[in-house]
């Protein structure tokens, strides 16, 4: 997953009603990319597969 | 009302219990002279947020009565203790460390509150803590809480006055609450003996929640002797907390002196890799297993992949759960949280669902590790905190992900994997530094293997004096 760039992040909380100060954006930001490529890399480690989605990944590019 | 000597008021929960009932003390003089100490101290360490001298004498002075008309001792009888800010309390205010609850006055107690004044444990006041108990931070509304140890040092988080209050001998016994080590790490770091209950063991109504899944109170105590007292009174089924186990538990104090009957112990060795341990930590950890081995149990390296990483899924998982509380106030108000709570709320409301059930897949991959190795070994023990007691500094923004993994959440927290897997751990003594800051030994055991916990910590404190030692204060 590409890195989350201030502007979608200040998109995705305006979405939810969230209001993130100017002081506070960049640590918000820095916080959840750490959060997302921790959560991946575990992801890895642990072995845990999507299975699912990889098999829909495979074969929807070859659905009628 | 008589001033008891500093001894008196730095012995444990269960020789206090004693004086008591051979009536070498009053439960009268035991309060006043530690509102005494509180007055004289707090000053300085900061542990409580507020006390309650007024009701706490009424207590003892009513306590006292009752004996007078024949009642029997209950098993706190007389014993002041003080708990963590984030409990309800009906006759004082009720802050979880939060300047948004500065004025709030709950209607009602606790069950854990209720239980242990049926106990006749006699409550003196509530203790500081970090912002809702979330993490680490130089936030701190009421007084930054401090080491008694070495003053300009963390007293640990987030349960900082429930460790201090402990330590410094300004109560009987503390109540604090864990959630990724929050009850572990202030007693690691301060000396003093703190258990986190199994999951389900101890009610959690009343109690302000940041995570559904890994919330549990527990007491900080001068001793494992004291851990298994205080827990006799606060455990078992509460029909106002659905989340409490209805199986019948053994008296932890009548039986903790008993051998436990466990065979091998693992000693979870990603918890002693360098770089991440002190080398002074490490070697008094390594000492601390040869009691074990003369008691006859065996003592061998266990590798367990999940306690590097489990602090990081805590924290994850904790982070989103607290939004179920705090996601309205946020939107609103903002700026009434600490940045650093603010910052951690706001970028956990943003995680995306897919990432977030990963994180839950990773949990469950985590929990079989957990219960494969107890399968193989009935009690594991890891350093508490793999460094002593940080120097307290003003936190600096997050601006790299560098800095970001290395903040307390994100690295080997070795309280992480007892929080994951439900399991009751505790840190005991069992050393100290070259700047005399104490180390921490936790001992983890299976779910609802309290007692096999409770007994090797009382064994160890049997052949060891390091829970004796006292901050020079």
């Amino acid at each position: 997953m590409p890195k989350i760039t201030n502007k979608e992040i200040l998109s995705l909380a305006s979405s939810i009603g969230l209001n993130i100060p100017d002081e506070d954006l960049v640590e918000v930001r820095v916080r959840l990319n750490t959060s997302i490529k921790l959560i991946q890399d575990m992801t890895s480690k642990y072995a845990t597969k999507d299975l699912i989605a990889k098999v829909l990944t495979q074969h929807g590019s070859t659905a009628d | 009302m008589v001033r008891l000597p500093t001894e008196v008021l730095t012995s444990s929960a269960s020789t206090l219990r004693t004086l008591i009932q051979t009536k070498q003390i009053s439960p009268v003089d035991l309060v006043s002279s530690y509102i005494e100490r509180i007055e004289q101290l707090n000053p300085t360490l900061n542990a409580f947020i507020t006390t309650i001298p007024d009701s706490a004498l009424k207590t003892a002075r009513n306590l006292e009565r009752s004996l007078l008309q024949g009642n029997r001792y209950p098993p706190l009888f007389g014993l002041p203790y003080a708990i963590k800010d984030a409990f309800f309390t009906s006759d004082a205010s009720t802050t979880a460390g939060s300047r948004i609850l500065s004025s709030y006055t709950p209607n009602t107690n606790a069950t854990v509150i209720e239980r242990l004044n049926s106990a006749g444990a006699i409550l003196i006041g509530k203790l500081n803590m970090t912002e809702f108990g979330m993490g680490t931070g130089d936030y701190f509304p009421y007084g930054t809480p401090r080491n008694p140890w070495d003053t300009n040092r963390s007293p640990g988080f987030s349960s900082s006055g429930s460790g201090i209050a402990t330590a410094a001998s300004l109560c009987a016994f503390s109540i604090a609450e864990d959630t990724g080590g929050s009850v572990r790490i202030p007693a690691s770091h301060c000396g003093a003996t703190g258990l986190r209950p199994s999951q389900g063991l101890v009610s959690r109504h009343g109690s302000i929640p940041i995570s559904s899944s890994f919330d549990i109170a527990g007491p900080i105590t001068k001793t494992a002797k004291d851990v298994a007292l205080v827990m006799d009174s606060i455990t078992g089924y509460d029909p106002l907390d659905p989340s409490t186990v209805s199986t019948k538990l053994p008296s932890f104090f009548s039986a903790v002196d008993d051998k436990p009957t466990i065979k091998r112990i693992g000693l979870i060795t990603e918890m002693m890799e360098e770089p991440y341990i002190d080398q002074e930590i490490g070697t008094a950890i390594y000492s601390s297993l040869d009691i074990f081995r003369q008691e006859g149990f065996t003592v061998e390296p266990c590798s367990l992949p999940a306690s590097t990483d489990a602090m990081a899924v805590v924290a994850a998982i904790s982070e989103s759960e607290a939004l179920t509380v705090h996601s309205d106030t946020l939107k609103q108000t903002p700026e009434s949280y600490g940045k650093l709570m603010r910052r951690r709320l706001m970028a956990a409301h943003l995680i995306p669902s897919r990432v977030y059930q990963h994180l839950l897949q990773i949990k469950q991959e985590m929990l079989d590790q957990i219960k494969e190795c107890f399968t193989t070994y009935q009690l594991l023990v890891c350093p508490t905190q793999l460094q002593p007691a940080p120097t307290i500094v003003p936190l600096e923004d997050l601006t790299t992900e560098k800095q970001a993994l290395s903040s307390y959440t994100l690295t080997r927290g070795p309280t992480g994997l007892a929080a994951l897997g439900g399991c009751p751990a505790i840190s005991i003594p069992c050393g100290t530094t070259s700047s005399n800051l104490p180390v921490g030994l936790q001992i983890i055991g299976a779910p609802f293997q309290d007692l096999a916990v409770m007994q090797l910590a009382n064994l160890f404190q049997q052949h060891s004096s390091w829970h004796t030692l006292l901050p020079d204060i």
